[in-house]
């Protein structure tokens, strides 16, 4: 099959040089681009915002009412944007851990993320260095979205920091193109919906 | 065809590039955090002062601008003379200085406290003029 079928997206391998046992794989959308504009995988893509401190700021500064609720009990912006930054470091040490290991990627994935929702996956929140940190208390703030296809396989589709319960209308759109996409082309079976 | 034959055909071996970057990123997360926390309080400050932009800020550090994007997103190991610069120029303080055992005033010994306490009560103006005269 052709990438060049693929006029809005293509799909790369997250683990490098392990590309024959890789079940985690990211898309590209050719309007996600890094700073000398070439198109971007959407897993690295959402690593350099989320290891951004100038754009956490920006983001949580302009969520602080988010934060001001019950659920994250009028968390600090520094505090929320610290909190991120200590979950996207943990989130890439422990894929890179896979990579070194070279685990069994579908067992490795599940001590990685947790499924929250259908196509919704988080930081995995029980494993020690997180109970132990000082944001233990709260739930994981990232999320990846992903559609899972057959024999343990995930596709991420795209991302974002959860303060609401509500999925971003964005992402919602890219996890359903990349759905219909999938289901075209006969790799997906379930049904398209986020 | 399995499904991993069909994934790698359709990324055409093509790989992410998250690895690449996350070794920095995991390796100094410690530093990366006080970096972090420079970051923020330069980006309100800056905020703060009217008209001040990353060009500007640039111009009176004596940097290139493209070396305050990277402090702005955490990134730099910053010298301890480039804070001071900082501060300076944007009239904040980035960092504090916790207390410390030296930290506190010197209290006098409390025998010695006694004594002048002592002396005090006894004293009148009369003795300090006898003192004077000798």
């Amino acid at each position: 099959m052709s990438t060049d079928k693929l006029n809005f997206i293509n799909i790369v391998s997250t683990f490098g040089a392990n590309i024959d046992t890789c079940k985690l794989w990211s898309v590209v959308y050719h309007d996600v681009l890094d700073a000398k504009g070439n198109p971007l995988d959407i897993l690295t893509w959402l690593f350099k915002q989320w290891n951004d401190f100038s754009y956490l700021l920006n983001y949580f500064s302009q969520h602080q009412n988010e934060l001001n609720n019950n659920f994250w009990k009028g968390m600090s912006v520094e505090d929320a944007v610290i909190k991120a930054n200590k979950e996207v470091t943990q989130l890439q040490a422990e894929l890179k851990s896979i990579v070194l290991n070279r685990y069994e990627e579908d067992f490795a994935l599940r001590k990685v993320f947790i499924q929250l929702e259908r196509n919704e996956f988080a930081l995995n929140a029980s494993t020690e260095k997180f109970r132990k940190s000082k944001f233990g208390d709260y739930p994981p703030i990232l999320r990846l979205y992903a559609i899972e296809l057959e024999e343990g396989h995930h596709i991420i589709t795209g991302g974002d920091i959860k303060l609401t319960k509500t999925m971003n209308i964005k992402e919602r759109n890219r996890l359903l193109k990349v759905q219909q996409f999938l289901k075209s082309e006969g790799f997906y079976k379930g049904e398209i919906y986020p | 065809m399995s499904i991993q034959k069909k994934m790698k055909d359709l990324s055409n071996g093509n790989s992410s590039h998250w690895l690449k970057e996350a070794d920095f990123f995991i390796e100094n997360e410690g530093w990366l955090e006080y970096s972090g926390r420079i970051a923020m309080r330069i980006i309100a400050a800056m905020e703060e002062k009217q008209g001040m932009t990353q060009s500007k800020l640039a111009a009176l550090v004596g940097v290139k601008v493209q070396y305050i994007s990277k402090v702005l997103k955490g990134h730099e190991n910053l010298s301890l003379k480039t804070i001071y610069k900082l501060s300076e120029a944007l009239g904040v303080d980035l960092i504090s200085f916790p207390e410390f055992k030296y930290s506190q005033p010197i209290q006098p010994k409390s025998s010695e406290t006694k004594v002048v306490h002592f002396n005090a009560a006894k004293s009148t103006s009369k003795d300090y003029q006898l003192t004077a005269d000798e």
